[in-house]
């Protein structure tokens, strides 16, 4: 494809503008549409408005990256693109400025691209939604914010992006803020999220420390050394592998950011409670685009953290970890939601064991694919959730396949991308992007043991890992797939009036974070809906309806690009390599192509198989409604065996009695003398004043006399009448 | 330095003797007898009645000031003048247009003085009663707005 | 004797003190035809006739620098901006004064030809290298102001005010002669430029010169120890009165100050130790008396004391450096005059029935009664204390900057020190504004309309844009491309 527009490089703001833009007219005249035009066409103005804005971003984006196709033929690139000077002293220069190459117009257009569609989705799903204009508004700002994070060519305005993500993140979570539980899940968020930004803020200003303190040394001329332009100069990279240890500390503080972000364990405890948000924003920013920035993070500092195998082995080890522990704690889920959720902690475990293994372009690979696909089934988990009156349990799913087929078709084509179908399905193609490298890895892990020739290094444990967590995925996919779509319908059995929550909650000793079973709470419902006759909750009267086309087009879409044609020629062209390093160089290890195709079809079909044969009879007995029946290790799975609960409530025990020492401390001690201050603040003020007590304007006269006296005294006595 | 001031300071110190001498000498050398006639009010004076301490009412001070400033003017005006008559035409021009404006200036501040009855034994106050309200919208909120002392405004 | 020559008028130069002039006798006239209900008449001429001052005075800011009248007045960067400072300052107090007036029944239309009669002199002293011009715009600018101080009569203290400036500023005027004296004993001119070419055996003479007049301005900028009449002064006057007199008043005699303390610099060794000294007084006692002060207006008559002593630094700082760059210090006025009208302006709406409450527990509850007021308050007392983004805190950083530059690091850190100590004091007023203390007695609060409401809201914005603005500001000031400190969200 040729560029089409050709626009000038300096209209790239746009891209961020025009969210922008649209997030502030929704803020600011999205009530008065809804009064102006009537609550119909005042929501088909905003989610027209807003979906067109961010599509609009997506066509300039291509545009671009098209143009940097063509550039690239010619070895040439964009300069970056200054918008405005920002803040500008002399020692440092940070310009508002863009950068466009091909990793940030690849996670622009997969940002735009994927929420586009998400938002045309959302314009159907939240329809009943009173403050529709609140949630476009916040929808918007998010992609504004995402949009500046990786395209900004300078630390200061990833991190500006990087926290405008996490505060649009919290204000979705919180999005039915009435509700106490989603309240706090998120708070949950928030918060888990400070850690890494406190990682990552340290790193930033870490780097900044080493870049900016020997600016000189290091051969940087100009005062914009945050820019990434100027920090990747070859000459610059080689003065800083000067500094190995400070490299090493610097990369993994950014790691500990990018752990939270991305759900990393063991900062991952926010991203299932997470979903108590809208479908949409689990889907967009949950699923697709935010957590994914911990990737980008790693893509964008890849120099400095090639510099550091410890770093990598770290990468590599946490991700591994992260990818087996979603993959497991998937199975004791039963909320259709949550396994979606762990499903993406799990695979955004793969990306960083790509970015462990040095292939980062196979991250973002996988990013992409994964956008796709995730955001697929969470928008169809999301219609079954529609069709379900907004019970996510799957225990009272079960043979929807002929209710919804649709919907059923579209999450199928999710279902087989995620678990790696082999060639026909994206997902496949990105996972043998990373796991190929990574079992073969000898260069940037350290080295655990020597099994015969091959060398077991911490990558290479990282890639088996990730076979094993392939089978996992395979297995628990199977088994939601099956408990949705398959066997008998079982909301037939539950008694009307008597709905699935109470019954949920009596029959359940249920974690606390699973206490809400509903999509929304009784109280929501009605303070949120235009109650309509046919709106109830889930019970044997129940008929599942297939959602309206407009929310099942965009997933088609979605569906079309999760499934391998494309993929696969960009797999085997080594496109993806050569579009975001440049070049291309052929991975030749211990473990050949061959080789790796037949592992992950063994997974695959193992993962199936072993699915088919558990589920296909539908829910087991020991898998429904009475916990104690449960395999202990399913149930210990359940309750994410227990690093939820370690995480959190430990860390806010110890909090609580650290803050309570550090209380008396401000109040005994820093009050104190604080106090001590402005008591002698005070008492020095009393003295100043005494001479003004009276008022006569005699004694003024008096002093202004006796100053200008003095004055001349002193006057006199430098000109040296004295002497 | 201060050599050239030296003529002034004997001056200064000259007339400050002077002075000092004849009174004091005066003072001390002049007869002092005093006898009920010379007490007396002279020929045909009033004889004084109450205290001399006595309040003035303040317009004397405002006849006093408006004196001044004709007495001001008129100290400015002969000097201008002296210099006026033997200058050049160029000098006549430029200074009598500055004294124009400045009699202009003196004129408006007169009608001033007039207007606001300054130098009327009599007059009470120079102030329209209307402008002592409160802004017409405090009216519009408060009780007295009730009591129907508003005369303007009203209610939005 | 030399041949006598027209003297050449740039009327351009002129026009603007002209125009204020000749708007005050407009103003007067019509006080003179006795409007009977209003005198919103008298309100709109002098707004037309101030705004086509300032109209003339941006004008002037890309005109080469002249000089007019035989050498009596200048027309340079310093002498416009501050002269639009206090056109700028006149408007804003007239637009708040007519609702205040009639609520505090002082029925003078008086107060307009009075107070632009005042900015004129200002504007006179801002623009003038001779001493004999700056003695005559003073006395212009302070002839008013007393008159104003006493415009409550029936106040004892606003008469008590209006003397105590009187025969202060009597002393001060007499001190400022005696300089001038001795300056034309010392160099035979009144012209500042003869400092320069004074002979050898003057220095003595000069130096004594210098101190008188740094009495006389130092009366008028509020400077320890020559403070003592502020607190009262603004207390005492209505309040409209303190603000134009905290702004203009303090705009114009810094610009005399700076012009003078400039020509002094052959004997700064003799005089800048003493303002030093005056600096870091100021800086203490208007901070640290304001502590345990009881009435907002009089807490703010301190702080205008400590913000002369911030003046004063930026312009040490500038003289000592050597470079004569005194934009810190400008700068610092422009933000300091828009924060303060403002401050006043707010306080002006406990006016009520011919009484004002201005202790602080008169304004408990303004929030609830005014909440224009109580919310732009906020944007005045912040930009005072110096809290980012607002103007103050780029006004005090400049002025840190330019006095490190300068090498008084020791007044650089007493600056900040005091600074943190006024915080106090200004969010005491803050908290006053936003209590909700059932038992006091509620704000009897004026509504806040018209004039007020539009003098309220120019001053929170200029907080604001003089912040934003601040380059270009600074630009303007400097007359130069590159600023020193360059932190805006411009686009440029």
């Amino acid at each position: 494809m040729k560029p089409f527009l050709n626009l000038p490089s300096s209209w790239s703001f746009l891209i961020i503008f025009m969210p922008l833009f649209g997030s502030i007219i929704w803020a600011l005249f999205g009530k008065s549409l809804m009064k102006l035009g009537g609550d119909r066409d005042g929501k088909r103005v905003v989610a027209w408005g807003a979906t067109g804005l961010v599509l609009a971003g997506f066509v300039v984006a291509l545009d671009f990256a098209l143009q940097l196709n063509v550039m690239r033929q010619a070895k040439e690139s964009f300069d970056p693109i200054t918008i405005f000077q920002w803040i500008s002293l002399q020692s440092v220069n940070i310009p508002f400025e863009l950068r466009l190459d091909s990793l940030s117009l690849t996670m622009t257009l997969v940002v735009t691209g994927i929420g586009g569609m998400i938002h045309w989705y959302a314009a159907g799903y939240m329809w009943e939604e009173r403050e529709y204009a609140r949630f476009f508004t916040y929808l918007n700002l998010f992609i504004a914010f995402m949009l500046l994070l990786v395209l900004g060519n300078n630390l200061a305005m990833l991190f500006i992006g990087w926290e405008g993500v996490g505060v649009c993140s919290y204000l979705l979570i919180g999005f039915w803020y009435k509700d106490h539980a989603n309240a706090k899940a998120a708070n949950k968020a928030f918060i888990a999220n400070r850690v890494g930004d406190f990682g990552l803020t340290l790193g930033l200003f870490y780097l900044v420390y080493l870049i900016g303190g020997q600016a000189a040394s290091l051969g940087i001329e100009s005062t914009r050394w945050l820019s990434y332009d100027v920090i990747f100069q070859a000459n610059v990279l080689e003065a800083l592998s000067h500094f190995p240890k400070e490299i090493m500390i610097v990369s993994l503080l950014l790691f500990v950011g990018a752990m939270g972000k991305s759900a990393q364990f063991p900062l991952y405890v926010w991203l299932p409670d997470a979903m108590a948000g809208p479908t949409p924003v689990s889907a967009l920013i949950h699923a697709a685009t935010m957590v994914t920035s911990g990737v980008v993070l790693l893509n964008r500092m890849a120099p400095i953290f090639l510099m550091s195998p410890v770093t990598m082995s770290v990468v590599a080890g946490v991700g591994a970890i992260t990818a087996l522990l979603g993959a497991l704690i998937a199975f004791g889920q039963t909320d259709i939601k949550k396994v979606l959720a762990y499903s993406t902690v799990s695979q955004l475990g793969y990306m960083f064991i790509a970015c462990g293994v040095g292939v980062f372009s196979a991250g973002i690979f996988h990013v992409v694919t994964h956008a796709f696909f995730k955001a697929l089934l969470f928008l169809t988990a999301g219609s079954v959730i529609y069709a379900m009156a907004h019970n996510q349990d799957m225990r009272n799913y079960g043979g929807l396949f002929k209710k919804i087929p649709i919907t059923a078709i579209l999450m199928t084509i999710g279902f087989l991308a995620l678990i790696g179908t082999p060639f026909a399905f994206a997902g496949f193609w990105s996972k043998e992007a990373i796991l190929g490298p990574a079992v073969n890895d000898v260069s940037y892990t350290l080295l655990l043991t020597n099994i015969g020739d091959y060398k077991l290094t911490v990558g290479a444990l990282a890639g088996w890992i990730g076979f094993l967590a392939a089978f996992c995925t395979a297995f628990y996919m199977t088994r939601q797939m099956f408990l949705t779509f398959m066997g008998k319908p079982r909301w037939t059995s539950i008694e009307p009036a008597h709905h699935a929550h109470h019954h949920a909650a009596e029959a359940l000793p249920v974690p606390a974070h699973d206490e809400h079973a509903f999509f929304m709470s009784d109280a929501e419902v009605e303070a949120f809906t235009v109650p309509e006759p046919e709106h109830h909750d889930l019970d044997s009267t129940h008929e599942p309806k297939e959602v309206p086309a407009s929310m099942w087009l965009p997933l088609s879409i979605l569906a079309l690009f999760s499934t391998g044609p494309i993929w696969m020629v960009a797999y085997n062209s080594h496109f993806v390599d050569k579009w975001l390093t440049g070049s291309y160089e052929e991975h030749h290890g211990a473990i050949g192509h061959n080789a790796l195709i037949t592992i992950s079809f063994l997974v695959f079909g193992g993962g199936l198989l072993a699915g088919y044969l558990v589920y296909k009879k539908g829910l087991p007995e020991k898998e429904g409604w009475d916990l104690s029946k449960w395999n202990p290790v399913r149930r210990s799975a359940m309750n994410q065996f227990s690093i939820d609960a370690v995480a959190t409530d430990g860390t806010s025990t110890l909090g609580n009695h650290l803050g309570k020492v550090l209380a008396w401390i401000d109040v005994n001690i820093v009050d104190g003398l604080v106090n001590l201050v402005g008591v002698i603040a005070k008492a020095i003020g009393s003295l100043l004043k005494m001479p003004q007590n009276k008022g006569m304007v005699r004694h003024y006269a008096i002093l202004m006399h006796l100053g200008a006296a003095a004055m001349i005294v002193l006057a006199a006595w430098k000109l040296g009448v004295f002497n | 330095m201060l050599e050239g001031f030296l003529p002034i300071l004997v001056l200064i110190a000259v007339a400050a003797l002077l002075c000092t001498v004849m009174v004091t000498l005066s003072w001390v050398l002049g007869p002092k007898k005093k006898t009920p006639y010379k007490a007396a009010v002279y020929e045909c004076g009033v004889a004084p009645f109450g205290d001399a301490n006595e309040r003035v009412p303040v317009k004397f001070y405002l006849v006093a000031i408006l004196f001044v400033l004709f007495d001001i003017e008129v100290v400015f005006l002969w000097s201008w003048l002296t210099v006026f008559k033997s200058g050049t035409t160029d000098q006549m021009i430029f200074s009598g247009a500055a004294v124009l404006i400045y009699l202009l200036l003196w004129i408006l501040g007169d009608a001033y003085a007039l207007k606001v009855n300054a130098i009327d034994w009599d007059e009470a106050t120079s102030i329209a009663p209307e402008k002592l309200r409160d802004t017409p919208a405090y009216f519009e909120s408060t009780e007295e707005a009730d009591a129907g002392l508003s005369t303007v405004g009203g209610a939005q | 004797m030399e041949q006598w020559t027209m003297p050449s008028i740039d009327w351009t130069t002129l026009m603007p003190t002209i125009i204020v002039i000749l708007t005050g006798c407009a103003a007067l006239i019509v006080e003179m035809l006795r409007p009977k209900q209003n005198n919103n008449l008298i309100v709109g001429v002098s707004l037309v006739g101030l705004g086509g001052a300032a109209y003339c005075l941006l004008s002037h800011l890309g005109l080469p620098e002249i000089s007019t009248l035989n050498g009596l007045v200048e027309r340079d960067r310093l002498g416009s901006i501050i002269q639009l400072v206090l056109v700028g300052v006149t408007a804003l107090t007239i637009l708040f004064s007519e609702p205040y007036l009639r609520n505090k029944r002082i029925a003078f239309g008086e107060f307009y030809p009075l107070a632009l009669w005042s900015a004129a002199g200002g504007m006179v002293m801002a623009s003038s290298e001779n001493l004999l011009m700056i003695f005559i715009g003073l006395e212009l600018l302070s002839i008013g102001l007393y008159c104003m101080a006493g415009l409550s009569r029936e106040e004892t203290k606003s008469e008590e005010s209006a003397l105590k400036y009187f025969l202060l500023g009597a002393f001060a005027s007499a001190f400022l002669l005696y300089g001038i004296a001795m300056f034309f004993g010392a160099t035979g001119s009144i012209s500042l430029s003869a400092a320069a070419g004074a002979p050898e055996g003057a220095q003595g003479l000069l130096t004594l010169s210098s101190m008188m007049l740094i009495v006389g301005l130092g009366f008028k900028l509020a400077l320890v120890p020559f403070h003592q009449w502020t607190p009262d002064v603004y207390q005492g006057a209505p309040t409209n009165v303190t603000a134009f007199m905290a702004a203009a008043s303090k705009a114009a005699a810094a610009a005399a100050a700076i012009r003078i303390f400039s020509a002094f610099v052959p004997v700064q060794d003799f005089w800048m130790p003493i303002l030093y000294w005056m600096a870091i007084l100021s800086m203490a006692v208007g901070s640290f008396s304001a502590l345990v002060q009881k009435d907002v207006k009089r807490v703010l008559g301190y702080s205008s004391i400590a913000n002369a002593g911030y003046i004063l630094v930026a312009i040490l700082g500038a003289i000592k450096s050597g470079d004569g760059n005194f934009a810190a210090a400008i700068y610092y006025l422009v933000v300091y005059s828009a924060a303060t009208v403002g401050a006043f302006a707010v306080i002006s709406v406990t006016a009520k029935a011919g009484t004002e409450g201005t202790r602080f527990e008169d304004l408990h509850g303004m929030w609830k009664k005014a909440p224009l007021a109580a919310g732009t308050l906020v944007f005045f007392m912040a930009s005072m204390i110096g809290i980012p983004p607002l103007a103050g805190f780029f006004g005090k950083l400049l002025i840190f900057q330019t006095a490190v530059n300068g090498g008084y690091v020791d007044l650089a850190i007493v600056l900040a020190a005091t600074s943190v100590a006024s915080a106090f004091y200004y969010l005491r007023i803050m908290h006053a504004a936003f209590a909700a203390d059932e038992t006091a007695i509620p704000t009897q609060a004026a509504p806040v309309r018209g004039g007020l409401k539009a003098s309220l809201i120019i001053c929170a914005a200029s907080t604001l844009i003089l912040a934003f603005g601040a380059n270009k500001i600074i630009t303007a000031i400097e007359g130069e491309p590159e600023p020193a400190v360059t932190v805006a969200l411009t686009g440029e």
